[in-house]
């Protein structure tokens, strides 16, 4: 079965140069119309990004700071707000801002976030703990948004997929490796984004759906 | 009880009231000494009158590193050492049911500071005290963090990065021997005594989903599992979030 997203028009949120660029590029390529946007600093930015009207918001960025390991105890106070507590925040604004997008059209809203963690990521403190902290916002609002017909969901990915050079240097980038073999990984991760802003997948809400080749298999 | 805690010094934070008070009472209980670091300063005499022993009260502001700082400070230099650090402040507007779509940035930033901002402070301050005698921090998360809430989509979202954080500093902090673990509540609250007391028949009601029938008690049910944390029979768990919810939550 192949996916339309004929009609649906979509943000990318997400800086120029990594995931992002293949999820829009998916995106497109399975009809829809896709605006990008970088990771908005206010909830008026966010309101401004989302100014085309979307019916689908894809949140795929990471700061490629939060990508350098380190241990807790040698993070500054604002190398500790940029890496962890920023990326929650604005996440945060695009949701508030596209309730308004998204409610009585089958809207959708995907977080992609990294996999690892879901079980925990050593030398990457606020990396994990700005996921998790994402992850659970979409999964409050799945269920505070269902009635009016918006699903949000979760797709976990590889952490390599966000940096290919991590796993030399954060002992548990990859201390999992995937259990499928997969030569494009990136392009298994947005297609199961295109899955799940489609309407096919009406039915799933609040989940987090492993694009990571069967490395994590969290629960 | 055993006083399996003898000898150890725990700080915990939030104290002076609800599931905070519970937990200094259980350590207390195991013959730990406590430091219960207060929001308000009020809390401080009443709580150390109460629970006696070797407790001391200091007030603390968690959202500060400089009170972080003073109350690991005020462990060393009262009982010499620090063997665990407890985090259960919350904002004190966890408990208000939020209209997400239009929560502010100061209340987004209010609820922040307490729940993520202070383990890095907490982190931070303790962790030279706790690498010393191989130790252990237990963050007081909740199943809002591990299912999400429709009404309290900030406090889910907190909840959430208190688990990736523990769940991460586990592993990073496990070869020096430190353990960090979480506890995840459903407590009477003073909040929840308000809320009952306005609605007489919220109780049964809410309780009828819980399958023991009742809301965990601070110092019996919630306080001894913390309790069970600090201890050495968790000395091989790291990284966990025990739910301690009167089996009303079971996913995991």
């Amino acid at each position: 079965m192949t996916v339309s997203l004929a009609s649906r028009s979509a943000v990318v949120v997400a800086r120029s140069g990594g995931l992002g660029d293949h999820v829009a590029a998916a995106l497109r390529d399975a009809g829809s119309r896709v605006d990008r946007a970088a990771p908005p600093a206010s909830r008026t930015d966010a309101e401004r990004a989302l100014v085309g009207d979307p019916d689908v918001v894809v949140w795929a960025d990471v700061d490629p700071d939060a990508l350098v390991p380190g241990p807790v105890v040698g993070l500054t106070e604002a190398e500790w707000v940029r890496r962890c507590e920023d990326p929650i925040t604005s996440l945060l604004w695009v949701v508030q801002a596209a309730h308004a997008h998204l409610r009585g059209r089958n809207g959708r809203l995907v977080l992609v976030c990294p996999s690892v963690a879901l079980e925990g990521a050593a030398a990457l403190v606020p990396l994990a703990t700005a996921a998790e902290a994402q992850r659970l916002l979409v999964k409050s609002v799945a269920r505070r948004w269902g009635p009016d017909g918006i699903t949000l969901n979760v797709v976990s990915v590889p952490v390599t997929a966000l940096d290919p050079g991590l796993s030399v240097h954060a002992p548990d980038a990859a201390r999992t490796g995937p259990s499928l073999v997969d030569d494009d990984p990136i392009a298994a991760v947005a297609a199961t984004v295109v899955w799940l802003a489609s309407r096919e997948a009406g039915g799933v809400t609040g989940a987090t759906i492993g694009a990571d080749g069967g490395a994590v298999m969290a629960p | 009880m055993s006083g399996a805690l003898h000898g150890r010094v725990v700080l915990v934070t939030g104290a002076g009231r609800g599931v905070g008070r519970g937990i200094v009472d259980a350590l207390a209980a195991e013959g730990a000494s406590v430091v219960a670091s207060v929001h308000h300063e009020a809390d401080a005499a009443p709580l150390v009158a109460a629970v006696g022993g070797r407790t001391v009260a200091p007030v603390c502001d968690v959202t500060s590193r400089a009170d972080v700082d003073a109350a690991v400070a005020c462990a060393l230099d009262t009982f010499g050492g620090l063997d665990a650090v407890v985090h259960n402040a919350v904002s004190n507007r966890s408990n208000e049911i939020t209209d997400l779509e239009a929560a502010t940035p100061a209340l987004v930033a209010e609820h922040m500071s307490v729940s993520v901002r202070a383990l890095l402070h907490l982190a931070q301050a303790a962790h030279p005290a706790l690498a010393d005698r191989r130790g252990t921090m237990v963050v007081l998360t909740s199943p809002a963090g591990i299912q999400g809430t429709h009404d309290r989509a900030l406090y889910g979202m907190v909840k959430g990065a208190q688990r990736g954080f523990l769940k991460s500093l586990a592993r990073e902090w496990g070869p020096e021997g430190i353990r960090v673990n979480g506890v995840a509540p459903l407590a009477m609250t003073p909040a929840l005594e308000r809320a009952f007391a306005g609605d007489p028949g919220m109780e049964t009601r809410l309780s009828r989903v819980v399958p023991l029938g009742r809301f965990g008690d601070p110092a019996r049910d919630i306080g001894p599992a913390v309790a069970y944390l600090c201890g050495d029979g968790a000395r091989y768990v790291t990284g966990q979030t025990l739910l301690v919810s009167g089996g009303r939550f079971t996913a995991l």
